[in-house]
C-alpha cells in the first residue's frame, strides 16, 4: 500500500486558533489572584514549627524573612520531607524528637528565591512556575513580601473563564 | 481547551508501589523520581490505596513515631498500608480537563489516578494513568506557544 503524504499546511492567513480567553491571561495581574499577607517564618523557626503551620492551614509553601520583614527565601514541604529523620535511621526516638525540633529554616530553606511582581500578568506568572518548575511564588513589592501566587490559584482564575 | 479529555494529557508511566512496601520505600520513591503521590495497588495490579507526600511525611515526624512505640517491642516499621488513603478520588479517561480541575479545586488535591474499570470486575479499578496540575500547567503552556508560533510565522 503506498503511504499517504502529509497534506501541505494551506498558504492562507487562517488566524490560529489560541488558547481561550487569551487577552485574560495577559490582562490578568498577579495581584488580583495572589493571596495577600501570607504567612511566613524567619531563618530561626524551627522545622517542626513549620510543620505544624503547614499541616494545620494546608500550605505547601512559606516565605522566610528577616528582621525587617524583607525576603530572604522560601522553604517549601518538599524541604521539610527531605530534612526530616527517616523511620528506619538507627537513631533512638529521643533523638529523633529532638533532631527535629532543633532544625531550622535557615539550614533547610532555599535563599534568593524566583519572585514576582504584583503588576506581574498571569501569563507571566504561569511561565516563571514551568520554567523553574516550582507550584508557587512569593509576590514582592520593594523587598516586601506582600502575597503568594500557586498553581492553584492560576487555576481557579482557569475555572473562572470557563 | 477546557474540552480535552484527560487521556490526552495524563501520563502513562505511572510509578505504583504495593501496600506491603515500607513507607521509607515511599519517601525513597518520591524523592528519585520527583513526585508527590503514588496509586497503591494489590498483586493483581487493582487500585486499593494512594500516598502522598504529606502522607509520608506525618509518618516520618517524631509525633507518629513515637505514638507507634511500645518499649519493648522490635520498632515497627510502617508500611505503606499504615499510612496510605483507602478512598481514593479518580478519574476516568474521558473526562475533560474542565472537569479535572474543578475536582483539583473543590477536594483540594494536586493529581488524581486515570483509571478504567475492569471488564468483568468494575468495582475494580486499574490504573491507566495520571494526571497532576502540572501537566494542565503545561498543556496551558503549549497552547501558547502555538499561538504565538503561529502569529510569527503569519
Amino acid at each position: 500500500m503506498k503511504e499517504q503524504t502529509a497534506p501541505e499546511q494551506p498558504a492562507t492567513e487562517q488566524p490560529v486558533p489560541g488558547p481561550p480567553d487569551e487577552q485574560k491571561f495577559v490582562s490578568t495581574f498577579v495581584q488580583d489572584w495572589m493571596t495577600p499577607h501570607p504567612y511566613t517564618c524567619t531563618p530561626d523557626t524551627s522545622l517542626a514549627d513549620v510543620y505544624d503551620v503547614m499541616v494545620e492551614k494546608g500550605f505547601r509553601r512559606m516565605p522566610v524573612v528577616d528582621e525587617e520583614g524583607r525576603l530572604v527565601g522560601i522553604i517549601t514541604f518538599g524541604d521539610l520531607r527531605q530534612a526530616a529523620p527517616s523511620s528506619v535511621t538507627s537513631l533512638s526516638l529521643f533523638e529523633i524528637n529532638y533532631f527535629w525540633a532543633k532544625l531550622t529554616v535557615k539550614e533547610t530553606m532555599t535563599p534568593n528565591p524566583v519572585t514576582l511582581a504584583p503588576d506581574d500578568t498571569i501569563k507571566t506568572a504561569s511561565q516563571h512556575m514551568l520554567e523553574h518548575k516550582i507550584s508557587g511564588l512569593p509576590v514582592v513589592s520593594g523587598e516586601k513580601v506582600v502575597g503568594i501566587l500557586t498553581q492553584t490559584d492560576i487555576l481557579r482564575f482557569l475555572v473562572s473563564l470557563l | 481547551m477546557h474540552r480535552v479529555p484527560v487521556r490526552e494529557i495524563m501520563q502513562t508511566s505511572v510509578i505504583t508501589l504495593t501496600p506491603e512496601a515500607l513507607a521509607a520505600d515511599a519517601a525513597q520513591v518520591m524523592e528519585e523520581f520527583g513526585i508527590r503521590r503514588i496509586p497503591i495497588v494489590d498483586q493483581e495490579g487493582y487500585l486499593v490505596g494512594i500516598v502522598t507526600d504529606t502522607d509520608v511525611l506525618e509518618a516520618e515526624t517524631a509525633e507518629s513515631v513515637l505514638n507507634s512505640y511500645e518499649p519493648g517491642l522490635e520498632e515497627e516499621w510502617l508500611s505503606v498500608a499504615d499510612i496510605m488513603t483507602r478512598e481514593v478520588i479518580t478519574i476516568p479517561p474521558e473526562a475533560t480537563v474542565g472537569q479535572v480541575v474543578s475536582i483539583f479545586l473543590e477536594k483540594k488535591v494536586g493529581g488524581l489516578p486515570v483509571v478504567e474499570p475492569d471488564p468483568q470486575q468494575p468495582k475494580r479499578l486499574r490504573v491507566v494513568g495520571i494526571v497532576t496540575e502540572t501537566d494542565i500547567f503545561r498543556l496551558i503552556a503549549r497552547a501558547w506557544r502555538e499561538h504565538e508560533q503561529g502569529q510569527a510565522s503569519g
